[in-house]
């Protein structure tokens, strides 16, 4: 049995200036401990697919599992990390870690203070537990970001192009240490993303979205002749590439020609 | 030739501060430069008040109407002797301070309501664009009737100019918190009233202490015009009587007190900014 189900999902969205259909017949499903990526042209509604799974907006049709029962509302069953790190200034790093737990009312657990702390020096931040975010590095914060994401414990865990705001480098090494982390954890991942090498090279699977109003395009299985110890590994597979193009025909990309005005 | 000076001495101690010599020089040159804008600034204050004296002595003005630093001075030797100084002092700034400290948090439980209720913010919104223009001066001789010719009035009026003001600056900064730290907040399941105390009223912090500063100066405001109407004490009070009896030494004294009374309570507000400013800073640099 899946362990996400979409099925048969539409999403409408209501403004003044009329009805915009964001999802449309939208299907999906994930099994325990898989990672699947999500990709589709902007607006396409892959943001708000996160969104359904998170609890926090309902669709219009259809319905929404996790772990075999529907969706109500947030809960600690689900992380989200959105594309930027969005930590508190005026908090501490250990006290934005906290955050999920304080929410939920759990914080006050020595236990729970005591697995953040272990997961800041895990994660090479144990210096910089009593630090504002401001003296942290790009992707310092975003490891503080995960830390509080996984803080409470969720089993599924959905990625909002969370690299999307690094520079290069940094993404290249965060790509790594949080598929290392997230695959050691055994969470089940959904990853959405512009980048399609980021979705092959961390991904078991991706779904390929179109346009609004967003439907499953395409559902391609990232299958690799050596098992996957790492995203870079993935990189340098030779079947990489037959992948990349596969989803980048998929996507079905125009770039809409310039109108040179004449001379 | 050197001649002895000691700012040759507090020269080199400073340049020898430096990390290099380069690194020296820029000391210098900024110490003199902030050194030059203070002299500036001390300068102009003592020139504006002997021109002043000078001016009232060869009679290029009429210190009758104008007044004169001498006669100030001795106004307010002749005030700290019969201890009404004080007292005038006291009352002024208790009702600023009670003014602007109810006007900053009844604005911000307003402003915290408003958040919370969308429909009211809507619904309330034409009454506090009207509110806001009005001249809240008018409303003083409707204080007085209905609060009587005391301090209460004063405070009323102090409060009904900083209110509205306070309102819109906190309101507007609350909905200017990131909508993506709610989104955050609320992937964790947070409740509203969760949403409010973790995310925006610490995120509007700044905002709120931008809206103090702008408040003491309208308290101020608020509590002279009160005490020109109604009070029998405080520093409004000497100077409306000072231009009554045509005492313009009184009213300049009470001038120059209030500026610097004002320009205290605002230096208090500003550092109470640094302190919390410093305190989220907090110990850790790396």
């Amino acid at each position: 049995m899946p362990f996400i189900e979409l099925k048969d999902i539409s999403l409408k969205y209501m403004t003044l200036e009329g009805e915009t259909h964001a999802l449309s017949g939208l299907s999906i499903d994930v099994e325990q401990g898989q990672f699947v990526g999500i990709v589709g042209p902007s607006g396409c509604g892959k943001s708000t697919l996160l969104s359904l799974i998170a609890g926090l907006i309902k669709p219009t049709s259809g319905q929404v599992l996790v772990g075999g029962t529907p969706v109500k509302g947030p809960s600690a069953q689900v992380g989200y990390m959105l594309q930027q790190d969005y930590l508190f200034e005026w908090r501490t790093i250990e006290q934005n870690c906290l955050l999920g737990l304080e929410l939920t009312g759990s914080a006050i657990r020595e236990s729970s203070r005591q697995q953040v702390a272990e997961m800041l020096t895990d994660y090479g931040l144990g210096s910089f537990q009593k630090s504002y975010p401001r003296h942290l590095s790009g992707g310092m914060r975003q490891r503080a970001a995960l830390v509080r994401t996984l803080a409470t414990s969720p089993d599924v865990l959905l990625l909002d192009e969370p690299f999307s705001a690094l520079d290069y480098h940094t993404r290249l090494a965060m790509q790594e240490e949080v598929y290392e982390i997230l695959r050691a954890a055994r969470k089940t991942v959904l990853l959405v993303t512009h980048d399609i090498p980021e979705a092959v090279a961390m991904c078991d699977r991706v779904y390929v979205l179109t346009k609004r109003p967003g439907r499953v395009k395409a559902d391609i299985h990232i299958e690799l002749a050596e098992v996957r110890p790492s995203p870079m590994q993935a990189r340098k597979a030779p079947e990489f590439g037959k992948f990349f193009n596969r989803i980048w025909e998929e996507l079905d990309v125009h770039v809409q020609p310039v109108e040179l005005t004449s001379k | 030739m050197y001649m002895f000076n000691p700012l040759n001495s507090l020269r080199s101690s400073i340049i020898q501060s430096g990390e290099t010599p380069d690194h020296g020089a820029y000391l210098w040159a900024q110490w003199k430069r902030k050194a030059s804008i203070i002299t500036v600034q001390v300068t102009m204050l003592v020139a504006f008040f002997a021109l002043w004296e000078v001016a009232a002595r060869a009679g290029w003005i009429d210190p009758f109407l104008l007044s004169q630093p001498s006669r100030i001075w001795g106004t307010l030797v002749k005030l700290h002797s019969d201890g009404s100084l004080y007292h005038h002092l006291l009352v002024t700034c208790t009702e600023t301070a009670i003014g602007f400290i109810l006007g900053t948090l009844l604005g911000t439980i307003v402003a915290i309501a408003l958040w919370w209720s969308d429909f009211l913010a809507k619904a309330l919104d034409p009454y506090l664009v009207v509110l806001n223009s009005m001249p809240k001066i008018v409303l003083g001789p409707l204080f007085i009737v209905v609060l009587g010719t005391n301090q209460t009035a004063i405070i009323a009026m102090a409060l009904a100019i900083s209110l509205i003001t306070t309102i819109m600056v906190v309101f507007t900064g609350f909905q200017e918190v990131d909508r993506n730290l709610v989104k955050l907040v609320k992937t964790f399941g947070a409740s509203r009233m969760q949403v409010m105390t973790k995310v925006i009223v610490p995120a509007s912090i700044p905002t709120i202490i931008a809206a103090l500063k702008v408040n003491v100066g309208l308290s101020w405001v608020g509590v002279i015009v009160g005490e020109f109407l109604v009070s029998r004490a405080g520093l409004g009070y000497l100077a409306i009587y000072g231009g009554q009896v045509l005492n313009m030494n009184l009213v300049m004294t009470s001038v120059l007190l209030l500026a610097v009374a004002a320009a205290l309570m605002y230096q208090m507000v500003a550092w109470l900014e640094k302190r919390y400013l410093a305190s989220r800073e907090g110990e850790a640099r790396h």
